[in-house]
């Protein structure tokens, strides 16, 4: 009898023990969650891109190297002086740039150059050169970092800057020696009325408009207009194209530049297989002329390019890109581009080109007779491991 | 696991070297400690008058013999204790315990666990000469207590002592060994062994009474068989890779356990061995596991019977099983240069074993009129002309022949002297004197543990990292005495600062980069930390670093620098540059060099460090590469740089 008891405490202990440690291991997890993911950031275009000054110098910026995981990508400065053919590697020495670099043309044959921060640098060096990258001069330093996208700086016609911060604040500079000052931020800009009124979410790039006030794009979550917003008198109005003008409710802004006398915009209008891109421009005083022509379907944009005259160069997906010879041009699609393409730019003639990257080879191909010709081989000498 | 990773590999030779000096030092006060107890206990002795002698003979001959179960644990774990310390004194220990044991320990546990074994490895890293030289002598010193002490109250707390030391092990060092793990198992180690120290410990300090009766036997007996029963059925969970020796082509849970074991360094017949069961396995990974199985099953069941007969087999078949899985599975646990302990096989053995000798051989009841007195004893000198020292107070037990039936009683004593007739130091004389070896055994084995808990506990109030990472990484700092060389510069406020004008101040100095992406911030953090470190001293002492690059050495990026790295606020810290002449004249001065480097590259410097002392003369040169820039390395790269500071100020 004792020993029954003995043996019935003794099962009902291991039972609950069994069930204790089931229990305990059924709540382990494979290590220590870490905390949930930020929400995915909106689709933004990649830092690729060309600039072109007033005066036809080129500006490149492709990135090189390996893995970014490992901070062995670094991004690449190629200048062209105007009238030329050749490209020569201009990236400013004395600052890392695996972060990125964002560029704006500021004048005739000049630039201004921002390397975005990497790793432990959280503040963007600002370099500017007046003769295509042969000689570079420091500036101030910009607080907070650009931004992660090619509309990061703008430059207007007297000499000022605009600059988009990876916080969501926008910076103008007066003068290349003057300090950096607020203009506004994403946390203000979309507690104005029409930035609660569009349900700002992310502002995507700066620019200054043809009549040289400050202009913002952005993300909007409840779209009127495409998300663009002009500051008038002090004000911030929302002065995109119109939706029930584009056709679809579904509008995010890809690109916000000004390039000459003319502001141009490329939207990405609608979703799945029937997104297309959208093109418009704003000239002094007029209101926006748009053109909706090409249809890109489910393809994702690796590249936007704006160039003076309100032409546009964009690289899509599947070896695919289109050009826009300019203000109310056609899109004329380009197939077959070559594989590892970066970005376009414009050569002589609007001869469109492709420039390539991959490791340390930078390559530029020319559209000839509708196939693409390598006209140009530069071997970069990649500082691998200099970063870790 | 962040802050467990010290950056030092644990074969590097200053660390080695460090910890074996620390070892020899605590060594040799230990032995000192021990020749003065000795003597003084010899001494004591032969002070003693006869007549104290006899009594003391009489009142050990009256004492009970220890039951076997007990005898078992504490020589059994006292063993295991001392072995254990002699494993953690391999060179290794001070820098590998974090990253190659406790952090793979904890590897699937839960966060929280994690937290605690990440919170104690961070504080290894630390100071890993104090936390290893300290864990040697503890646990040296458990084991030689729990073997000195067989009864008593010294005995108890041994017990006391190795359940403490035990779970501290367990939940620290061996994220509660592996229990809230997936994929687990008793024959890889799961509780894992520090638990079952703890046991043991908790068991040996239990009072007398509890081992007089057969219920403490038949309770362990039964709560240990409820146990088997639990890993029985863990290990035949389908889904944890135990039934398949193979699987989808990959080694089962059960072989890659045994392949990884062969692996380990260790001699070629044992590796032999182990591979060759490795190979069984993976051919008969069912019929393997059916047996283990089978057996956990059957003997847990048995044990949970508590009774002597059916217990009795399933004991032994549970020690062969046990020592069968300690050498086939866990490879003896304790190879490789790492290993802490022989894993869990012998301790549970041990405990096995125990619990069925206090069931099994339970000690004879003694008549209670002829029954000695347990526990401490007193005596009295008798009356009249004292000699030199008389027995009075409380005396020690002893333990007598384990092997005699009870003894008879006592022999009556006499009624004590008055206390005022002797001082403190005349009673403690007497008693050490009337004391058997064993007791100061203990003592000295006590005051191990003492020599190494101290300065284990100071160096955990210790807020900043051992000096000697610093120098494990980097090498020693270099001593100088040459005048420094005069600069003349532009502080981030555009105000000048001149090696002069810091006279009378001790000159921390480096050269940093304003817009370096990695080794620069770090550095930067690490003047910070030392500022902090010098607390009082902190304002006599300046914090410089000139401009290590020739392109972006404005005023504007030293302050952009100085922002994000939060030293504004610092009074004494000064980012110093000037024009591209001035700046190379200093690099120079100092031999750096700061060049450009390829396109998208940093600039290139060295990062080293300058200590001037207030006189305007270098004394200190120190390397502060970061390595790999873990916590542990920034702290210790911080105390390096207080303390060669503090090395040359003079006194206030």
């Amino acid at each position: 009898m004792r020993a029954t008891l003995t043996l019935r405490r003794a099962g009902l202990a291991a039972g609950v023990m069994a069930a204790l440690l089931l229990a305990a291991s059924g709540c382990s997890s494979g290590g220590s969650s870490g905390p949930g993911q930020a929400a995915a950031a909106l689709a933004s275009v990649p830092l690729a891109t060309t600039v072109v000054t007033a005066g036809g110098a080129s500006y490149a910026i492709v990135d090189m190297g390996g893995a970014a995981g490992r901070q062995e990508n670094f991004w690449q400065l190629f200048a062209r002086p105007a009238a030329t053919a050749a490209w020569r590697l201009a990236t400013p020495l004395g600052v890392a740039s695996n972060g990125g670099l964002v560029a704006a043309a500021t004048g005739t044959t000049s630039a201004e150059a921002g390397f975005r921060p990497s790793q432990d640098l959280l503040f963007s060096p600002m370099i500017s050169t007046s003769n295509s990258g042969t000689a570079w001069a420091v500036g101030n330093p910009l607080p907070g970092g650009l931004a992660d996208v090619p509309g990061a700086l703008a430059a207007g016609q007297a000499g000022q800057l605009l600059a988009l911060t990876t916080a969501g604040a926008v910076l103008e500079r007066s003068s290349p020696r003057a300090g950096w000052t607020r203009l506004t931020t994403l946390r203000q800009l979309a507690a104005t009325a029409v930035g609660r009124g569009c349900g700002l979410t992310e502002l995507t790039a700066v620019t200054f408009g043809p009549d040289g006030s400050p202009m913002l794009a952005g993300d909007c979550s409840r779209p009127r207009a495409a998300g663009i917003f002009g500051l008038t008198d002090g004000t911030w109005r929302q002065s995109g194209p119109a939706v029930s003008d584009l056709g679809s409710p579904s509008v995010s802004v890809l690109s916000l530049a000004t390039a000459g006398s003319v502001t141009t915009v490329l939207l990405r209008v609608g979703s799945g297989p029937t997104a297309r891109l959208a093109a418009a421009w704003l000239n002094s005083g007029a209101a926006w002329t748009q053109l909706t022509a090409l249809t890109t379907g489910t393809a994702a944009v690796r590249s936007v390019s704006v160039w003076p005259g309100g032409a546009i160069g964009v690289v899509l997906s599947g070896s695919r890109g289109a050009v826009l010879a300019g203000q109310g041009g056609r899109w004329q699609s380009l197939t077959g581009v070559p594989a590892g393409t970066a970005t376009l730019a414009l050569g002589s003639g609007q001869q469109v080109e492709a420039l390539a990257a991959s490791g340390g080879t930078f390559r530029a191909w020319n559209l000839q007779s509708g196939s693409w010709r390598l006209a140009q081989t530069i071997r970069v000498q990649i500082p691998y491991g200099s970063s870790s | 696991m962040p802050g467990m990773d010290g950056g030092v590999s644990p074969g590097n030779n200053v660390l080695q070297t460090a910890f074996k000096a620390a070892l020899l030092n605590q060594g040799v006060i230990a032995l000192l400690v021990f020749v003065v107890l000795a003597i003084a206990w010899v001494a004591c002795r032969e002070l003693l008058p006869a007549r104290a002698r006899v009594q003391v003979a009489a009142r050990q001959a009256g004492l009970r013999s220890e039951p076997a179960g007990r005898r078992l644990l504490r020589i059994g774990f006292g063993v295991l204790w001392i072995f254990d310390g002699l494993l953690q004194a391999q060179p290794k220990m001070a820098g590998g315990l974090p990253s190659q044991v406790i952090a793979p320990a904890a590897a699937g546990s839960p966060g929280w666990v994690a937290h605690l074994v990440n919170w104690a490895g961070t504080g290894w890293s630390y100071h890993p000469v104090q936390d290893a030289a300290g864990a040697v002598w503890i646990q040296l010193g458990i084991g030689a207590w729990m073997i000195a002490s067989a009864r008593g109250r010294s005995s108890r707390l041994a017990g006391l002592a190795g359940a403490g030391w035990g779970l501290v092990v367990w939940v620290f060092g061996e994220a509660l060994g592996g229990m809230l793990a997936p994929g687990q198992s008793l024959l890889t180690g799961a509780p894992g062994g520090a638990l079952i120290y703890c046991v043991a410990g908790v068991l040996i300090a239990l009072p007398d009474r509890c081992w007089r009766t057969a219920a403490l036997g038949r309770r362990s007996l039964q709560v240990l068989g409820g146990c088997l029963a639990v890993a029985a059925v863990y290990q035949a969970w389908p889904g944890r890779g135990y039934w398949q020796g193979t699987l989808a082509g990959q080694p089962g849970s059960l072989t890659s356990m045994v392949g990884s074991m062969a692996s380990t360094p260790q001699p070629r017949p044992l590796a032999r061995l182990v591979a060759d069961f490795g190979s069984l396995v993976a051919a008969h990974g069912f019929a393997v596991n059916l047996v283990a199985v089978v057996v956990l099953a059957a003997a847990g069941f048995a044990l949970l019977t508590g009774r002597v007969a059916i217990a009795r087999p399933a004991v032994v078949a549970l020690v062969v099983f046990f020592l069968a899985d300690w050498i086939l599975v866990e490879d003896l646990g304790f190879f490789g240069g790492l290993g802490t302990d022989p894993n869990n096989m012998i301790p549970l053995a041990l405990l096995v074993t125990g619990a069925f000798l206090a069931v099994a051989r339970v000690p004879a009841p003694e008549p209670a009129a002829q029954a000695a007195p347990a526990g401490p004893q007193t005596t009295v000198a008798p009356a009249g002309p004292q000699t030199a020292m008389a027995p009075v107070g409380p005396q020690p037990t002893v333990a007598p022949d384990p092997a005699s039936a009870p003894s008879p009683p006592a022999p009556p004593v006499p009624s004590p002297a008055p206390r005022s007739a002797t001082g403190p130091g005349r009673r403690l004389g007497i008693a050490l004197g009337t004391a058997r070896a064993s007791v100061v055994i203990a003592l000295w084995a006590a005051a191990i543990m003492v020599l190494g808990a101290a300065p284990l506990a100071v160096a955990e109030t210790q807020r900043t990292a051992s000096p000697i990472i610093a120098s494990a990484l980097n090498g020693p700092p270099t001593t100088l005495d040459t005048p420094a060389a005069p600069f003349s510069l532009t502080d981030q406020d555009g105000r000048p600062v001149s090696l002069a004008s810091l006279r009378g101040r001790v000159v921390l100095l480096t050269f940093l980069d304003p817009v370096c992406t990695s080794d620069c911030p770090l550095l930067a953090q690490e003047f910070r930390a030392a500022d902090q470190i010098l607390g009082g001293q902190a304002s006599r002492v300046a914090l410089v670093a000139v401009v290590a690059n020739p392109v972006y050495r404005s005023v504007a990026y030293t302050r952009a620098f100085d922002r994000q790295e939060r030293l504004t606020g610092l009074r004494n810290w000064y980012f110093l540059t000037g024009s591209l002449q001035q700046l190379a004249q200093t690099w120079t001065a100092y031999y750096v060099t700061a060049q450009l480097n390829g396109p998208g590259a940093m600039a290139l410097h060295p990062d080293l460090a300058y200590v001037i002392d207030a006189s305007g003369n270098t004394r200190t040169e120190l390397n502060l590469d970061p390595g790999p820039g873990t916590a542990t390395s920034e702290s210790s790269f911080a105390a390096e740089l207080a303390q060669a500071a503090q090395r040359v100020m003079a006194p206030a």
